[in-house]
């Protein structure tokens, strides 16, 4: 085997090895915070169809991208109810599946399931179906950060 | 108008549920409601009691301070002290009926048998509307156990009753709908 071969045969291995732990990582992400979900599907004419998958862990990402006085100031004026928030996150966490509200009346539904690590939210009228599903760990993890901004008198390192 | 400050702040007491956690444990609360008629709506509200108790300290709002409320009850401004020292006599007296109001729009009867406190009232014909309200006395105690006279404890109420068990706690039947509020340790209403 030439020099030239050895070499691409280290780069290939390099390149798959990087693949690699960047599938892992995804999947470990992917796994550890869930998929943030919303679908939006409306039947009126001119009605759109919206469907977005966001893996949860970019709720982390997204808040070190954040300029940290907006931050800051979005945990402050929520200051009151993330104590409130995160309380009843980690309890949510903790308590079985189950549907927490089920409301049906005349053409319309909604219900909220806590199922698995994700509240899953469903709006559905005539016309329309929203469904919305939010990983809980990701919730608790930017509630963790607009608590961390709130609390912190600086905050300067993302500015 | 009392009828429903009373459901309400009864509504307040059963959700800010129990913070022995070892009580708690496995129980929820649950509300329904079925409108009658060809259009009526239902609602569930399932929510574990222990969520209920880790929250309801946390929650500052108005009179409401780590789970204990002030209140002033009316146009007479009647204190949570009033309602404790009527308490204090009522619960150290023998089963029987308190209280009965009987007007031309209004039945109300309040009575004490065994280990609960029941409350009926009756609206008129018209309105066809009959309240029903179970509450154990050892949550009236709890309610009344704050250090201040004119707070009520509410997580200690729904500790209490979280440690009672299941059972009915309000049913509500008119013309129009059917509301029940209740604890068990199921997790969907059943």
């Amino acid at each position: 085997m030439s020099v030239t071969d050895r070499i691409l045969v280290a780069v290939g291995v390099m390149v798959l090895v990087l693949l690699a732990a960047g599938a892992a990582t995804a999947a470990w992400l992917a796994y550890g915070y869930g998929t943030l979900e919303v679908d939006v599907h409306s039947d009126d004419p001119g009605g759109s169809a919206i469907s977005l998958r966001l893996p949860g862990a970019l709720v982390r990402i997204a808040a070190e991208l954040v300029p940290a006085g907006a931050l800051r100031e979005a945990g402050r004026e929520a200051a009151a109810w993330l104590p409130v928030a995160g309380a009843a996150l980690s309890e949510l966490r903790r308590c079985p599946d189950s549907r927490l509200v089920d409301v049906r009346s005349r053409g319309e539904t909604v219900r909220i399931t806590k199922r698995g690590g994700t509240l899953l939210a469903e709006v559905t009228s005539a016309n329309e179906t929203v469904r919305v599903s939010i990983p809980l760990r990701a919730a608790a993890t930017a509630i963790e950060e607009l608590n961390e901004s709130a609390g912190s008198p600086g905050g300067d390192a993302k500015e | 108008m009392r009828r429903i400050a009373l459901l309400g702040m009864l509504m307040a007491v059963l959700s800010g549920a129990s913070s022995a956690p070892a009580a708690a444990s496995g129980q929820w609360l649950h509300v329904a409601v079925d409108e009658r008629g060809p259009d009526g709506a239902t609602v569930r509200v399932n929510v574990p009691v222990e969520l209920v108790t880790k929250v309801l300290p946390l929650v500052r709002h108005e009179n409401l301070t780590g789970g204990k409320v002030k209140v002033k009850l009316g146009e007479e401004d009647m204190s949570a002290a009033d309602l404790r020292v009527i308490w204090e006599a009522v619960r150290s007296s023998r089963d029987g009926v308190y209280v009965t109001v009987d007007g031309p729009k209004e039945k109300v009867r309040v009575a004490k048998r065994g280990e609960m406190l029941l409350v009926q009232a009756q609206e008129s014909k018209e309105k066809r509307e009959d309240v029903e309200v179970k509450i154990p006395l050892a949550v009236v105690d709890a309610l009344f156990s704050g250090a201040e006279k004119d707070e009520l404890n509410l997580v200690a109420a729904v500790e209490a009753l979280a440690r009672h068990g299941g059972g009915d706690l309000v049913t509500v039947n008119d013309a129009d709908s059917h509301v029940r509020i209740w604890v068990d340790s199921d997790e969907s209403a059943k």
